[in-house]
């Protein structure tokens, strides 16, 4: 696709036209910013998503001020289309890209997460979506909305039992759990053609899938040999590896993000507990908690911490577990079901029935959906 | 004729160092393929809720209960279980066993504890002689509120197949 050219942005930006490097600042730094009023004539409306988006992202300090160094995010749109730079105090685009995507929001979402990517090295979260189970139809289904809530659209309509689902990478695929056949399976939905296959019908449940994060492999519980065991299957099912072997109830597996350790919860202690193993099978290894009672495990894609609901009594709150110290910190209480957006720094989870977004660093908890049913099994891609 | 088998020689070992660095790229997912095993499917029949099955009798039996996260049935209800065998074993019809389980610790755990309910179930009815192939089993956890309960009920059913 050629890109559409904006001739006076083009002239604009011409002298970093060929410059597309990222300069990684300091890992979390609130950078200070300065976003100019972009051009063009969707340039008011564009601008405002890429602010919005920007002050989402958490790591971004966008100043209205110009004085004093900072950085400076420039573009044009017209028609949606965006032409997006980035400049660095000392005047050196650092980016300047075409974005043609099918609509302005999209466009603005890819250019927020273009800038938070160059200037803290990690991904952003405004393209990203969130999968969740939703009962507002009255019976449960599988929904999917962009990071900010925007954007919701129901994917099943069984008028059943839809649960677990499972992101994709780049939020195009959903693994889930249906009871359409009347027994659990796991099937796949991909959001842009509808194509719906099932993949894992053994007998007995199937539940719990979570794609690897190269999409290939799925780890999942399944009860076909006696009791719940964890598996991995492909993304096309048929055939899968145990992992586990034991007789109490493995479940809710969970990839490390470099594909190489599943992380679940087992029972073996009388009560649900986490454990390590590798992906290829081995023993089990407990990680120490001090929680009576662990479920729901989702490890950061930076690979630091495994969050996880966290069960004292009839008391949820969610927990993370750092992998490196071994310490284990309470960080919302009265929510569960945590799922880590592509960042690292922020989490899905269900409070009251509502889905929300946690933010590790500002200790910051935001409703992102209410109103819409009782929510559930939040699934962030990665 | 030299040159030609050289080039032969050549280009076939081009070809075997190409599919050597070629399954050593995929290496990793080839060698996960052959670890796995293909797994059972279940046998497809009619829906249990679809056009062709028909519920029969609802109720009919107790149905088993447990306690707190249990799935051993204990000897109280092995008692149930023995009058309802008695009653299969005499009857043509298939029974559909469902499962609930509280969903408080989560939904997952509820499903995955509901399936080892309805398996002690159906194991302890095969023990006193009902056959394999008569027991279907759907395990619900929390999801399915009508019958998630904290057991196993029973239904005696007609499949479209019988």
């Amino acid at each position: 696709m050629l890109p559409h050219v904006n001739l006076p942005l083009a002239a604009a930006f011409l002298s970093g036209a060929l410059t597309c490097s990222a300069t990684a600042a300091p890992e979390n730094a609130h950078l200070p910013a300065v976003m100019e009023e972009f051009i063009g004539g969707t340039g008011l409306s564009a601008g405002g998503l890429v602010s919005a988006a920007l002050r989402r992202s958490g790591r971004i300090n966008l100043k209205t001020d110009p004085l004093g160094q900072h950085w400076i995010i420039r573009a044009g749109s017209s028609a949606g289309r965006i032409d997006g730079a980035l400049v660095s105090p000392g005047g050196k685009v650092i980016f300047n890209r075409h974005y043609d995507l099918s609509d302005m929001r999209h466009n603005a979402h890819a250019f927020a997460d273009d800038i938070v990517e160059a200037l803290t090295g990690e991904p952003g979260i405004a393209f990203s979506r969130v999968a969740f189970v939703s009962d507002r139809s009255g019976s449960k289904e599988v929904y999917v909305c962009d990071s900010d809530g925007q954007q919701l659209m129901q994917v099943t309509r069984d008028r059943g039992v839809n649960a677990s689902p499972s992101m994709g990478p780049g939020g195009e695929i959903i693994a889930f759990t249906s009871y359409i056949s009347g027994f659990p399976d796991v099937w796949t939905i991909d959001l842009s053609s509808g194509e719906r296959t099932r993949i894992v019908s053994a007998p007995g449940t199937n539940s719990g899938a979570a794609f690897s994060r190269d999409g290939q492999r799925i780890v999942l519980s399944m009860t076909h040999e006696g009791d719940p065991e964890i598996y991995v299957t492909t993304n096309r099912g048929g055939r899968s590896k145990r992992l586990t072997e034991s007789r109490s109830i493995e479940f809710s597996p969970a990839w490390a993000p470099d594909g190489e350790r599943v992380v679940f919860c087992s029972d073996a202690t009388g009560s649900p507990q986490l454990y390590l193993v590798p992906r290829r099978g081995g023993d089990p290894e407990r990680l120490e908690t001090g929680i009576p009672m662990c479920t729901d495990p989702d490890w950061s894609p930076n690979g630091r911490h495994i969050a996880f609901t966290a069960h004292r009594g009839s008391e949820r709150s969610i927990a993370l577990y750092d992998i490196e110290t071994g310490r284990t910190e309470i960080v919302v209480k009265g929510a569960a079901d945590p799922s880590w957006a592509p960042d690292s720094l922020h989490l899905a989870a269900v409070k009251d029935g509502d889905l929300i977004v946690y933010n590790l660093h500002a200790g910051r908890t935001d409703r992102l959906l209410t109103g819409i049913g009782r929510i559930s099994e939040p699934s962030w891609s990665k | 004729m030299k040159f030609k088998r050289l080039h032969f020689l050549l280009s076939a070992a081009a070809l075997l160092t190409g599919c050597s660095l070629f399954q050593g790229d995929m290496g990793d997912e080839a060698d996960d393929t052959v670890e796995m095993l293909e797994h059972p499917r279940r046998r497809e029949i009619p829906s249990l809720f679809g056009p062709g099955s028909e519920r029969l009798r609802g109720g009919h039996f107790p149905p088993v209960k447990f306690s707190g996260n249990g799935w051993q049935i204990s000897k109280e209800e092995t008692v149930k279980l023995k009058t309802t065998a008695r009653w299969l074993k005499g009857n043509p019809h298939r029974v559909l066993l469902t499962a609930g389980a509280s969903g408080s610790e989560s939904a997952e755990y509820a499903r995955q504890l509901s399936d080892l309910r309805v398996q002690s179930v159906r194991q302890t009815l095969i023990g006193e002689g009902v056959a394999a192939e008569r027991i279907l089993t759907a395990s619900y956890g929390a999801d399915i509120p009508s019958v998630s309960f904290e057991g196993v009920s029973f239904a005696i059913i007609r499949t479209g197949e019988e």
